[in-house]
């Protein structure tokens, strides 16, 4: 043992005897009491389906003006939280303009047939006919939250809707983007639009029970949408039509469903079940109706 | 009398003669006085209501919960303090694959989506679950040490606030909030409070 190490036995057991001497003055009765509390948190999670059959995403090409295209989606709710909006965007659209391939083509010179256009011409060729909220029937449902008269495209609802982008991140001005979000608010039932993102709520929401999707009672929302490629017969100065340019034209559009939370609430005896699980939050506005 | 009872009555007597002839050579003055004396320790004893303060799951964010702990001194002596040491158990991280991180996370990120605020009539206390958790020997009370907290037959309440934050932050480019990593997630946090006695005093008599 080094002298270093002495000493700091040396100092060590002075300290011991120290504390032992101090160690006299402390208290030596005490008494320790236990209370648990625990958290979990739940599960928030939409589910798309199929209606029958019937696929619910849109892959169809070769179309011509006048085609349409109905599509049927099924919300299901697979988490254990009641799910308040399904709030719907076209999120990003990948555009290709088509051109001949090479000068041998055939039609190399005939611009009227793949003249240039950009996204939003293009995706203004597809109205929006109908959005049938609740397709699968019920008290006050379905709703068709698009009157017959209204002219909205896709190029609207892309326009109009926030993304995660941002609105800057849009091939339009401003001022597109405000005249699609007050074009929207105009004709689409207001009650399905969230006024912070500009997004439309595919999910029911006119009986309070069965707002959203809630797990309790059990409730399957079907959204039903119907795209139309307008005819429009206006013609160019040569007699062709104006709508010739849109000829092999693609778009790929990605559509986000975005299951939204109810607000959080107060937990109080009422809202839980006797292990503790929070009943309430499978049900629609918290269980307050 | 019977003859039997007579015979032992006589035997006794007789013992009783042989006692006294033998006390004579012991001395015969003598004093003898007693004390009575007693030293009882007291009983330090915490009472704290109820033992499971919460036991809550499907909690979304925002949801909140308030609860009363009521400390009482069931005991004889007087508590000095009353110390708070905290024990986490039974977390686990639930992986998410649709997120862009996999929805990983730590125990500390968890415990830090839950807030905590403790009132009593003198005492006032914000945290998160993560600080809270850390925080070793927190006194629950104001007095100091040597101040009696908490007399025999007294109690006090401390209301307890929880809540799980609401947090909007989005990961990057997605409509995906952060917190989504959390779904699923849970823990049990053990509160062990500890009372203290008061320090050691020279005592008079009851």
């Amino acid at each position: 043992m080094g002298f270093k190490r002495k000493l700091t036995t040396g100092a060590l057991s002075a300290i011991l005897g120290i504390s032992l001497i101090t160690g006299g003055t402390w208290a030596a009765f005490n008494d320790i009491e236990n209370a648990d509390a625990s958290v979990e948190a739940g599960t928030l999670n939409l589910d798309l389906k199929k209606v029958g059959k019937q696929p619910y995403t849109i892959e169809v090409s070769n179309l011509k003006p006048g085609d349409s295209i109905e599509r049927k989606i099924k919300f299901v709710n697979s988490g254990t939280l009641a799910i308040k909006e399904v709030l719907m965007a076209i999120e990003d659209v990948q555009f290709t303009d088509y051109t001949p391939r090479d000068d041998d083509d055939p039609g190399a010179n005939d611009l009227d047939t793949w003249n240039e256009n950009d996204v939003l011409e293009f995706l203004d060729q597809f109205k929006v006919s109908v959005i049938l909220v609740g397709a699968e029937g019920g008290t006050n449902y379905p709703v068709n939250i698009i009157p017959e008269s209204a002219e909205v495209t896709l190029k609207d609802f892309y326009l109009a809707s926030g993304t995660v982008y941002g609105d800057s991140s849009k091939p339009a001005s401003q001022e597109e983007i405000d005249e699609a979000r007050m074009k929207l608010w105009n004709t689409v039932d207001r009650r399905y639009i969230d006024a912070e993102s500009n997004r439309i709520n595919g999910a029911s929401v006119q009986n309070v029970k069965y707002a959203g999707i809630p797990l309790d009672p059990s409730d399957v929302d079907i959204l039903e949408v119907k795209i139309e490629f307008m005819d429009n017969d206006e013609r160019n100065p040569d007699g062709s039509f104006v709508q010739n340019k849109f000829q092999g034209d693609r778009a790929d559009i990605t559509i986000s469903f975005e299951a939204t939370q109810w607000d959080g609430q107060e937990i109080t005896d009422e809202d839980l079940r006797d292990d503790g699980y929070i009943e309430s939050n499978e049900k629609a506005h918290n269980g307050d109706y | 009398m019977s003859f039997k009872k007579k015979m032992s009555l006589g035997i006794l007597t007789g013992a009783l003669g042989l006692t006294l002839i033998g006390g004579g050579t012991w001395a015969a003055f003598n004093d003898v006085e007693t004390t009575n004396n007693y030293i009882a320790a007291g009983t330090l004893d915490l009472v704290v209501n109820p033992e499971t303060l919460f036991d809550l799951s499907n909690m979304k964010p925002g949801d909140y919960i308030t609860k009363t702990l009521t400390f009482t001194n069931n005991g004889s002596l007087a508590i000095d303090e009353i110390l708070l040491n905290i024990d986490v158990e039974g977390w686990e991280d639930v992986l998410h694959g649709h997120l862009p991180d996999n929805g990983e996370n730590t125990l500390e990120d968890f415990l830090n989506q839950f807030q905590v605020v403790l009132s009593s009539d003198v005492y006032d206390g914000f945290y998160s679950l993560a600080e809270l958790s850390n925080l070793s020997d927190h006194k629950m009370t104001v007095e100091g040490e040597g101040v009696a907290a908490l007399l025999p037959g007294e109690s006090f309440d401390v209301t307890i606030t929880l809540q799980f934050l609401e947090d909007d932050t989005r990961y990057p480019n997605s409509r995906l909030y952060e917190q989504n990593k959390y779904q699923g997630e849970g823990a049990t946090i053990k509160l062990n409070f500890e009372a203290t006695q008061m320090p050691g005093e020279e005592r008079e008599n009851d």
